[in-house]
């Protein structure tokens, strides 16, 4: 099946680090150790993906086509010619924001939570409207 | 460029476990993301190096090699689940093809992987026909108006279920069984049996049988209506489910050895001709010598046909 026939629905709740890659990539190419230091730096240090993970995350967004490698590449004396570099594709796209307007949901059913309205900090005037 | 510096000692010998880790995953991760994510080990020792000297690169160990054991087993299980997953039971084919999303090509796919699915592909197709008409919405067919079957339910159903890639004959054989499921349903029978195969063959645009029929000097569509007539009409409502007879399940079974026979790589329109003018003592057999059709002539000329798909 085309992959644009494909309903991002299907796809979400995404797992963290498959969310972060996404979220990486959704700014342009990145090789896997930019991807990794992007991610680390991102969540400040919370979510530290090694490189088994990261490779094998890779190649399942890649077979279910949320990713794919991009011919693009940086000046040879500038980069390690070994690197393969990703980008996210049409479907991949939508699958993100599929999964973020589903955190967004649950932000928003979280907030009328009596027990965590107080700890939970209150929506923006942007987000309130 | 890090690539041309030396490497420390210590990244070396870390370097060096960590390649047979990755042994432990699929030949075919290892074949496309093995040298990556080897390459992503090294440069995250050059980081701790960097750091703090070789007790960072130590410090490294333990998280990335159990990262690396963890991540390689599950690869090797869902590699594994992925082979054995999609059509491995009737109930699986049964909603894939309701949700009308199986790929006929699955089967083969499978075979090449050394995956055997019910014995063989002719007891897969009658399982997954089995299922199509379980699973099948109710059609309403008053009239012998061929637009009005070819756009039932069924052939969209029977259709929809070959991707793009697959052969020909592939496609030829499904137009096949929705015509001969056609058969059925238009006489109101509960079950599938060898003259609908006929009968679907006799329908087939273009296809050897009708070129056969007519070097005969008979006409497709009489020769059809005529084994319709004689079968006469069922009581069957149009939701009951229909079952193949057991004489059409061998016949099934005797076209996949006549293709197999035949060297063919699919179980195409002549390799089920000849299974369904093979059989000895049917009513097909009979009817078709009644109206001095010869049904081993008939296979002769359909064998010797050139291969039109």
């Amino acid at each position: 099946m085309p992959y644009s026939a494909r309903n991002p629905e299907e796809r979400v709740p995404l797992t963290p680090a498959v969310f972060h890659i996404l979220l990486i990539l959704s700014d342009g190419e990145r090789h896997g150790y930019s991807i990794m230091r992007d991610i680390l730096a991102l969540t400040h240090g919370k979510l530290r993906l090694r490189p088994a993970t990261l490779y094998r995350s890779i190649k399942h967004l890649v077979e279910d086509g949320l990713i794919e490698e991009s011919d693009v590449r940086p000046d040879p004396a500038l980069d390690d010619e070994r690197r393969h570099y990703y980008r996210l594709t049409d479907f991949g796209r939508q699958v993100v924001v599929a999964e973020i307007k589903r955190l967004e949901e649950t932000l928003v059913v979280a907030r009328t939570r009596r027990g965590l309205r107080d700890l939970l900090p209150a929506p923006s005037i942007e987000e309130a409207h | 460029m890090r690539a041309q510096e030396p490497l420390p000692w210590i990244i070396r010998c870390s370097m060096r476990p960590y390649r047979w880790l990755l042994c432990l995953g699929p030949a075919s991760y290892r074949r496309q993301y093995g040298d990556l994510t080897l390459q992503l080990f090294e440069a995250c020792c050059w980081d701790a190096y960097r750091r703090r000297g070789t007790r960072g690169v130590l410090s490294l160990w333990l998280p990335l090699l159990s990262d690396g054991v963890v991540q390689m087993v599950a690869e090797q299980f869902s590699e594994l689940q992925r082979a054995t997953r999609l059509p491995v039971s009737v109930e699986t084919v049964s909603s894939c093809s309701s949700e009308r999303k199986f790929s006929m090509n699955t089967w083969q796919q499978l075979n090449q992987r050394g995956i055997r699915l019910f014995g063989s592909l002719t007891r897969f197709r009658r399982r997954l026909m089995q299922s199509l008409m379980r699973n099948r919405h109710p059609m309403h067919i008053s009239s012998f108006d061929d637009s009005q079957l070819l756009s039932s339910d069924d052939s969209q159903l029977l259709s929809s279920m070959v991707s793009s890639d697959e052969t020909l004959d592939q496609r030829l054989l499904l137009d096949l069984l929705g015509l001969a499921l056609g058969e059925a349903r238009r006489v109101h029978k509960d079950y599938l049996g060898t003259p609908h195969l006929f009968i679907a063959l006799t329908r087939l645009e273009g296809g050897r049988t009708q070129d056969a029929l007519r070097s005969l000097g008979r006409s497709p569509e009489q020769v059809g209506g005529i084994i319709r007539l004689a079968l006469g009409s069922g009581k069957t409502t149009s939701g009951t489910p229909i079952e193949l007879t057991r004489r059409c399940k061998k016949i099934l079974q005797s076209a996949e050895r006549n293709a197999i026979n035949a060297h063919s790589t699919s179980v195409d329109e002549r390799a089920i001709a000849q299974a369904v003018l093979s059989e000895e003592d049917g009513i097909l057999r009979e009817l078709l010598t009644k109206r001095g059709i010869n049904p081993s002539r008939l296979i002769e000329l359909i064998l010797a046909e050139p291969r039109k798909f």
